[in-house]
């Protein structure tokens, strides 16, 4: 990777991480880079160590070795104290795949947003929270109605949505989607496809994007990290990776998504060979 | 293969089939006649989202609708109407259609060997002998490129990888020699490669058994890369169907359905969204019969 850039243009910079289990190096030697209001995927298959990598930068694992700067301050150790806790949170939140298990269900979605304004802008008035609230719910596409309503009255693409106005309800500089989209029918993963790029085209977030879904990736990032038993195999703009892998393992990625005219027996021996 | 099964008759006809279910006291209708035929060998995708209605009619191929659901319209089997079906007959039935599940560590019995999952179906109502079975269940993981059954059958189902586990329910179903095979979204919780290695499988089966598939998915780019035709459902209807559909949509609903998924090959600046909905899906379907798709089709 290139060291032009100045820690201003860089929202997140992950530096030789490592993480063992054991004997096993479930990441090693992962580096990357993801420039500020720029959106970075990861992909790789179960086991490539992508959600290992996620967790760490989320703070919800230690790395054995390496370094997580976010936001020009370094995240490789567990934070110390509540203050420390929210600056983090202010930095960087996630949006989950399952929509279902990642709202509390008792818990209305307008006071869901309330409360994130609560520990993030503690010194905002009764008033001003109101009118964010109502804000964070028109920028979603959501109504005043669905904040008076609890998840289980909506459907799977407007708790997404809820989860994303939660989510840059802090004002996150990075926001980590993890299979954000995966769990969503087509007509809905489009609109909030959509969604986040103007989120991204407003807010100047950053995305972190985990996903298995090469066309998703495609329509949603600007790089792209190839992950593989823990390491990185190629990394690059998407674009070019997507159209001209040079590793076997995404020439193998790449062959294995459907489309027109698929050759399943080209693939058997790509999968003979490099899988 | 597909040439032989055109001059076949067909192994299935769905008829005009229809599902009420009454919720708290009103009715909603789940189904509003579906048809639809499939040869020995064919595959079918049943595309759709959300409530459109193609679990329920593979529910009802199954024989597996909720308490309370009224059907209507019919559902043959080799020319049978399958409600006829009784005792004997509809054990028989039950060995010849079998299903596959998304997610297979939600059908198997985790404290159970794999062994004893995979031959009980044969050895309680087959009346195959255990060792017999035993070795029916190790041809058979071979054939789902499964190379040492002996010792998988040994072995619980956390041992497994999920693809790995796929595999097996695959191959566990399959020893029943159904003739049809519904799999409802079958490789969706499993890696690209995996996915593609299954698919790869269910192909060579369909050509060397006659195995009939009909696939639940959403991943249209999935279904019409494997299947032989597509079939749409909105609304608890097909609103198009054929072999068609994926190169060549007619139908509005299916042409934006196909535009909105994200493209492999490019970025687009912004994904179209859904206009189609169920006001203009009752202005377009409205005095139409509801076996009009298969005229379409034809």
């Amino acid at each position: 990777m290139n060291d032009t850039a100045t820690p201003a243009d860089v929202a997140l910079q992950v530096t030789s991480l490592r993480k063992d289990y054991g004997h096993i190096a479930a990441v090693n030697d992962v580096s990357f880079r993801l420039e500020r209001g720029g959106s970075l995927a990861i992909v790789g298959e179960s086991g490539s160590g992508k959600t290992t990598t996620a967790k760490m930068i989320m703070g919800l694992e230690t790395p054995t070795a390496g370094t997580i700067v976010a936001c020009g301050r370094d995240r490789s150790t567990p934070a110390r104290g509540s203050a420390e806790r929210r600056r983090r949170g202010r930095e960087l939140q996630i949006v989950f795949q399952d929509p279902y298990s990642s709202l509390d269900p008792r818990q209305r979605i307008a006071d869901m947003l309330a409360e994130v304004l609560l520990i993030h802008h503690r010194h905002m008035t009764a008033p001003a929270r109101a009118a964010r609230v109502e804000e964070l719910l028109g920028l979603v596409g959501l109504t005043e109605r669905h904040g008076r309503s609890l998840p289980s009255a909506m459907s799977g693409g407007q708790r997404q949505r809820a989860a994303i106005a939660r989510a840059i309800a802090a004002e996150p500089e990075i926001v980590i989607l993890d299979e954000s989209v995966a769990a969503l029918d087509v007509s809905i993963q489009a609109q909030v496809l959509n969604l986040l790029a103007d989120l991204r085209a407003e807010l100047g977030i950053s995305y972190l994007f985990i996903s298995h879904d090469l066309a998703v990736v495609r329509q949603i990032t600007d790089t792209i990290v190839v992950m593989r038993n823990g390491s990185i195999v190629e990394q690059g703009r998407t674009e070019e990776v997507l159209d001209a892998p040079q590793h076997p393992y995404t020439r193998l990625l790449r062959a294995s998504v459907p489309r027109r005219g698929w050759d399943l027996r080209a693939l058997r021996e790509a999968v003979g060979t490099g899988g | 293969m597909i040439n032989a099964a055109d001059t076949a008759a067909p192994l299935l006809e769905v008829n005009r089939l229809t599902v009420d279910i009454d919720v708290d006291g009103e009715i909603r209708h789940i189904l509003n006649g579906v048809s639809f035929t499939l040869k020995a060998g064919e595959a079918l995708g049943l595309v759709g989202e959300s409530g459109s209605g193609k679990s329920m009619t593979v529910k009802a191929i199954d024989r597996l609708l909720p308490r309370g659901a009224r059907q209507g319209g019919s559902i043959r089997f080799r020319g049978r109407d399958i409600a006829t079906f009784k005792g004997s007959e509809a054990r028989r039935y039950c060995s010849e259609v079998a299903m596959v599940f998304q997610d297979p560590r939600v059908a198997i019995n985790p404290v159970r060997k794999i062994g004893d999952f995979m031959t009980e179906a044969i050895v309680t109502n087959g009346g195959v002998s255990r060792r017999e079975a035993n070795r029916r269940a190790v041809d058979m993981l071979a054939r789902l490129r499964i190379p040492d059954g002996a010792r998988r059958l040994e072995q619980y189902p956390h041992e497994l990888s999920g693809g790995l586990l796929q595999r097996v329910m695959i191959a566990s179903t399959l020893l029943t020699e159904p003739k049809l095979l519904l799999a409802d979204e079958p490789t969706t919780a499993l890696d690209v490669s995996t996915q593609a290695e299954i698919m790869l499988i269910l192909n060579d089966l369909r050509r060397d058994l006659g195995l009939a598939v009909i696939f639940i998915t959403h991943d249209l780019e999935l279904a019409g890369a494997i299947c032989d035709g597509l079939a749409v459902m909105y609304a608890g209807e097909i609103v198009e169907q054929g072999p068609h559909v994926y190169e060549a949509p007619r139908h509005p609903y299916t042409v934006e359905l196909m535009a909105a998924r994200p493209d492999i090959e490019r970025r687009v600046k912004r994904l179209p969204v859904l206009t189609y909905n169920l006001e203009r899906h009752r202005a377009l379907t409205a005095g139409v019969p509801a076996a009009a798709g298969e005229e379409q089709r034809r």
